[in-house]
């Protein structure tokens, strides 16, 4: 029989797994709940129905008696899907209890007053004395006092009439974040209470003596403790439950396609961090998805379907930022304890996004919380960072987050002395850093502020100084965004955003003589971007969901350079020309707007179109751009969804391509047709298969063209240099096969074929692109073995980038060198890329804190794939540039 | 981890780097230098009629080495527009076919072995400057380069042993009025340092003719310094776009070779780099070692000047390295 005092606990798997949809569907379809408020349960799962279990002829006969702890998952109309055995018990006792479980019925469990999947965990008795095992009582337990007790909040047990007589709290161990939604009982009582939003349970009128109180999580150890409460008294616990194979570092696999927008891939916060290859950067892990090309030597470009990766917009809670991660091949510019969400979107994206005709990647940081001081640490080998955030009111909290690089100090220390006229070793330098602040004005909406700094340097380690050329270079990146959000409720379940932000972008270049009192030559290029997104959705029928607003971006781009200006000369080559410096302004200012509409056309087929209208006013020259988008989904059958989409997509040219000196007045903006039909099969829910075959072809794309024209008296020139002649074409098949997160593994499987060829004019031959690749290919699984270990394993197969053979070389009399003989553009490949990389981490649980320690390994087999191709002098003989050799890496990271 | 990727990338790129050849260095076939004279005609200019000028003649002259064998070498020399890989073998357009021949073995043969042509100014040169006019993104207004495109091949060898080189010749209109046409550069000497303080003047001519060339031991350096007369850097002026001019000074490079041992720097000389270094004009040449020497070895050495506007002259020179 059904122990009597095995209420069922509840646990957070069905709580959570909701949450998670609900994020990231698109608030046009539901309404949006509150990102920061957690899952209540508010009412547990009452078992209408139970069926007897067969008692294992072989185990009767023997003699044998079994209890076998079962974890049953219940969907949201009470139906049991699936049944897990905890403590496995043989003898035919597993599955037994496995069967007569799945004929359980219950009423379903509510979260926040909706019913919901959720997982319970109970124990079936096989006892031989009654031949056969007792179906369980129907839940909740009848009463045992002689009138019916008083209910209260879910978050109270017993009588809620009588007097305390235990409270508590139960939190995770090594993150101290309090647990809301799970079944806390004393067992011998049969009495239930659901922790609250703050993790806190009470208990009324319990008699005096001693208990065991039990709390039971799906992604907890079980936790049961021993108290004695006495008469008069009230107790207070602090329950600290361990995470389920003793890591706090969630690896959720996520790689998520949306209900809506056909195309989007989703990665949650906290998931992620443990992907080999990555150290531990959990954007880095979008470039393993479907859809983005391998980019050489680690390089964080994102090449996203053939485009350029100029092509592909980067997007920071709705603003756009230049860069995602340091440069030459360094991490993200992002704290990981601020990444709330990382969306994919190769292509047919919603009309939000817009002015670009590649990609869109779309980041939402993290809101921070009033519930105590916590923080976090990581240091390598080469950097090191840190989190900590704090509450400033109940209402009101701060986070900040920075990370430095050390490797221009640690380098010289390992470093031979340079040779007389060898190469300087210049190596970058990176340091980021983030604040939020979070308001939480009630009925008033939410107010936040986000402010991010990036700043990357190449430093010269090795300064010979005998040498007679002496250089002293300068250069950084840096790009600074504060970015404010207003988010309130309006009537009619419709939500309002309002986002206003500021951001200064600036390259500098500087190089002089050592010692000089200021550079030879320099430049430095500032962006100053003001930009502002409303955003209002909501729904405007039952079967009718909108998503409108508009943003303003303007941009003031200045350059400012210390350089040989030959622009004014006829014959510029080769004349040392003294520095002069030249200053120039540039200024574009763009207002979209834009409108997604979601209809149900019926409870299966959704159409979603959508328009988006840009006006840009761009270096004095003036248009308006405008897309049309239309996105489908039909669910053919309840384990399949089949999906397809139409759209085009704008982008405005660079304001210096338009500027009447250095560019082209008449140029406009690149457009794109993206076109794709698709499928999901999820035949249960820890499976996904997914599959998109996609064209896009790309119009009126903005080439330099050396061509200039000739007025008639010969005394001017125009210096036309871009036009709009160039196109483009991308076609190709992504698929991905996934397993979900489980208790100890998750996985995936990307590949991607792709075929990317542009042409520079209307007449001109189609070329690959510079990253076209056919075949990618990402395998990731990864495994938790228990007490606190993470292993996992990545392999990469990818084609070889496009490469120019050369045939032989021309001596060129005026210079002294070589001029190449090609033997065709891009027509031949270089080698398959194939690579391995390991990962091995050990979390340490204490009571307050947790330490993590990992070792990254890339390329395992030390295979020497090909990146570049080095020529001679005279182009006769070539050597290969090898990527990333056996690399790996040390960390360690602590959080509290 | 950035880093590592490229001083990984730097390592394995140096690594590459260090398999191939030395360029300074010549060890077979290889074209050392090609001159034109004169290298630029400045003509006066008529807008309604650009080619209605009278040109002269140019000859072009190229000098090549190859060490490694002692055999005839067979040259064709051919002018044409500045298009494609350079070779003047493009089906369809304008060439003119300025000569060819045979030299001897450029390294034993008595007497310097070079290959010269002329170009003669007829029709065919107005041919070849009107399809470059044509293809200018000015229309010749900057003035143009045509283009004299050499084959090289060992007598007997087939196209698998051919050599390619190009050179420039320049048609300037006469704009603005003071505009002077360039001429080759030249030097007075070239100082020698054995490093024992005295400077000489390291003797030129090829191996093949110096009864006496210096000698050094192996592995011994000596310091070289071109000296120019003075004036060797001319003055010109240039129209600009406004149609103003301004006025530049020549920079002078110069470009290092030899057919054993090793060069401190390659070339010396030219522009400013991106800090703003003057450059320098002097290098070392370190002889090659004892077990590349045997009882002694001529080794020859090579220095080509360069102006930035077409103009070049060659300098040949012989060390003999002795035990």
């Amino acid at each position: 029989m059904l122990s009597r005092h095995a209420v069922l606990p509840l646990v957070l798997v069905g709580s959570m797994a909701s949450a998670g949809r609900v994020q990231a569907q698109d608030v046009r379809r539901d309404a949006p709940p509150p990102p920061a408020k957690a899952p209540v349960v508010t009412k547990a799962p009452v078992l209408l129905q139970a069926v007897a279990p067969e008692y294992p002829p072989a185990a009767l006969a023997a003699g044998q008696q079994a209890q076998v702890p079962v974890r049953i998952f219940i969907d949201a109309t009470g139906v049991v899907i699936k049944v897990d055995v905890v403590t496995a018990q043989g003898q035919g006792f597993d599955q037994a209890a496995i069967a007569a479980a799945m004929q359980y019925v219950f009423d379903p469990a509510e979260i926040d007053g909706v019913p919901a999947p959720i997982t319970v965990e109970t124990v079936i008795h096989f006892v031989i004395e009654q031949q056969a095992v007792e179906p369980p009582p129907l839940l909740p337990a009848a009463p045992r006092d002689p009138e019916p007790a008083a209910q209260g909040p879910a978050s109270h047990g017993g009588d809620v009439r009588k007097p305390v007589s235990l409270e508590g709290e139960l939190v995770e161990r090594g993150t101290r974040r309090q647990l809301a939604g799970v079944i806390v009982s004393i067992t011998e009582l049969g009495l239930d209470a659901i922790t609250d939003r703050d993790g806190h349970f009470w208990f009324h009128g319990v008699p005096a003596g001693p208990y065991t109180l039990a709390a039971v999580g799906d992604k907890h150890d079980r936790l049961e403790r021993a108290i004695a409460i006495a008469a008069k008294e009230t107790v207070e616990v602090r329950l600290w439950m361990r995470p389920r194979g003793g890591s706090i570092y969630q690896t959720v696999v996520e790689g998520e396609r949306e209900v809506l927008e056909v195309t989007r891939r989703t990665l949650q916060r906290q998931q992620l961090t443990s992907v080999p290859g990555t150290f531990g950067d959990p954007i880095r892990v979008i470039q393993t998805l479907p859809g983005l090309a391998r980019t050489p030597f680690g390089l964080g470009f994102l090449v996203i379907r053939g485009s350029n990766p100029d092509d592909t917009a980067v997007y920071i809670d709705g603003h756009e930022v230049p860069q995602l991660f340091h440069f030459l091949g360094g991490p993200s510019i992002f704290n990981a304890e601020f990444l709330e969400s990382i969306d994919l979107y190769p292509g047919g994206y919603p009309a939000r996004f817009g002015r670009s005709h590649g990609g869109v990647v779309s980041v939402e940081t993290r809101a921070t919380k009033s519930d105590g001081v916590h923080g976090s640490a990581d240091v390598d080998l080469l950097d090191a960072g840190g989190y900590l955030r704090a509450p400033v009111t109940k209402r009101a909290s701060i986070a900040i987050a920075g990370r430095r690089s050390y490797v221009d100090a640690l380098l010289p220390l390992v470093l031979p002395a340079p040779s007389p006229g060898s190469t300087r070793v210049v190596v970058p330098v990176y340091w980021d850093g983030q604040a939020r602040a979070d308001w939480d004005l009630g009925a008033e909406g939410k107010l936040s502020v986000f402010a991010l700094h990036s700043t990357d340097t190449l430093d010269v380690l090795q300064a010979d100084e005998d040498e007679e050329e002496s250089l002293d270079l300068n250069t950084s990146v840096t790009f600074s965004r504060v970015i404010g959000r207003y988010q309130r409720r309006l009537a009619g379940d419709f939500e309002l955003t309002l986002s206003p932000a500021w951001g200064r972008d600036t390259l500098s270049f500087a190089a002089n003589t050592a010692g000089a009192t200021g550079p030879f030559t320099g430049a430095e290029i500032n962006n100053d971007v003001l930009s502002y997104r409303m955003r209002v959705k909501g729904p405007l029928a039952k079967t009718l969901l909108l998503d409108t607003g508009l943003d303003i971006e303007s941009r003031i781009t200045s350059f400012d350079a210390l350089a040989p200006d030959d622009s004014g000369i006829r014959e510029g080559d080769n004349i040392d020309i003294d520095p002069s410096r030249l200053f120039r302004t540039t200024e574009q200012l763009s207002l979209g707007v834009h409108a997604d509409l979601a209809w149900d056309v019926t409870p299966k087929l959704r159409l979603l179109p959508g328009v988006r209208v840009d006006a840009h006013a761009i270096s004095g020259q003036a248009w308006v751009d405008a897309d049309l988008r239309l996105t489908s989904r039909w669910q053919v059958a309840p384990t399949f969804t089949a999906k397809g989409y139409l759209g085009s997509f704008h982008q405005p040219p660079q304001p210096e391509s338009v500027d009447a000196r250095f560019g082209n007045p008449d140029v406009r903006s690149e457009w794109a047709i993206h076109t794709g039909i698709g499928g999901e099969w999820k035949p249960d829910r820890l499976w996904l298969i997914d599959g998109e075959l996609y064209f896009i072809e790309r119009r009126e794309l903005v080439v330099f063209d050396d061509g200039g024209e000739l007025e008639e008296d010969g005394s001017q020139v125009d210096a036309s240099t871009f036009t709009n002649s160039g196109s483009g074409r991308g076609f190709g098949f992504e698929g991905m096969i996934k397993r979900e997160i489980s208790e100890r593994v998750y996985g995936w499987l990307s590949y991607t074929y792709s075929n990317s060829t542009r042409r520079s004019g209307p007449t001109s031959r189609a070329t690959k692109t510079a990253f076209d690749q056919p075949q990618n290919l990402n395998a990731v699984l990864s495994w938790k073995p228990g007490g606190g270990w993470e292993l996992g394993g990545r392999l990469r197969l990818s084609s070889g980038r496009p490469d120019t053979p050369y045939t032989g070389a021309t001596y060129d009399a005026d210079s002294g060198g070589y001029r190449p003989e090609s033997g065709g553009f891009r027509t031949t490949r270089r080698e398959l890329f194939h690579q391995v990389d390991v990962r091995v981490e050990k979390t340490w649980l204490f009571q307050l804190w947790s330490m993590g320690l990992y070792l990254d390994i890339q390329n395992l087999f030390n295979v020497d794939n090909v990146e570049a191709i080095q020529w001679d002098y005279r182009y006769r003989e070539s050597a290969p540039v090898t990527g990333i050799p056996f690399l790996p890496t040390i960390g360690v990271r602590g959080q509290w | 981890m950035t880093a590592r990727r490229v001083i990984a990338a730097g390592l394995a790129l140096a690594a590459a780097c260090g398999s191939f050849e030395n360029p300074s260095i010549v060890i077979d076939l290889r074209m050392i230098a090609m001159t034109a004279e004169p290298p630029e005609q400045v003509v006066p200019f008529d807008p309604s009629n650009p080619l209605a000028v009278a040109f002269d003649p140019v000859e072009v002259c190229a000098l090549v080495a190859d060490p490694e064998a002692d055999r005839e070498l067979a040259w064709t020399m051919t002018a044409c527009s500045p298009r494609g890989d350079r070779r003047c073998d493009e089906p369809g357009a304008a060439m003119v076919a300025m000569g060819a021949g045979v030299i001897g073995d450029p390294d034993t043969a008595s007497g310097p072995q070079v290959a010269c042509a002329v170009l003669p100014a007829g029709a065919g040169l107005l041919a070849v400057l009107r399809e470059t006019i044509e293809n200018d993104d000015l229309s010749g207004f900057g003035g143009v380069d045509i283009n004299v495109g050499l084959r090289v091949v060992p007598v007997g060898d087939g196209e698998a042993s051919a050599i390619y080189g190009a050179k420039a010749v320049r048609f300037s209109p006469l704009l603005p009025a003071e505009r002077v046409a360039n001429t080759n550069p030249t030097l007075e000497r070239i100082e020698l340092d054995r490093g024992d303080g005295v400077m000489t003047d390291l003797p030129l001519g090829r191996c093949a003719d110096q009864a006496a060339p210096i000698t050094v031991a192996p592995l011994q350096s000596i310091e070289l310094l071109p000296v120019e007369p003075p004036g060797a850097r001319e003055a010109y002026v240039v129209p600009t776009f406004e149609g103003g001019t301004r006025q530049f000074t020549e920079n002078l490079s110069y470009q290092w070779l030899a057919g054993a041992g090793d060069w401190t720097r390659g070339s010396t000389g030219g522009s400013r780099d991106g800090a703003g270094n003057q450059p320098p004009l002097d290098t070392a040449w370190e002889a090659p070692k004892a077990a590349d020497v045997g009882a002694g070895r001529l080794v020859p050495l090579w220095v080509i000047q360069r102006d930035e506007r077409g103009g070049s002259r060659w300098f040949e020179s012989c060390v003999r390295v002795a035990p």
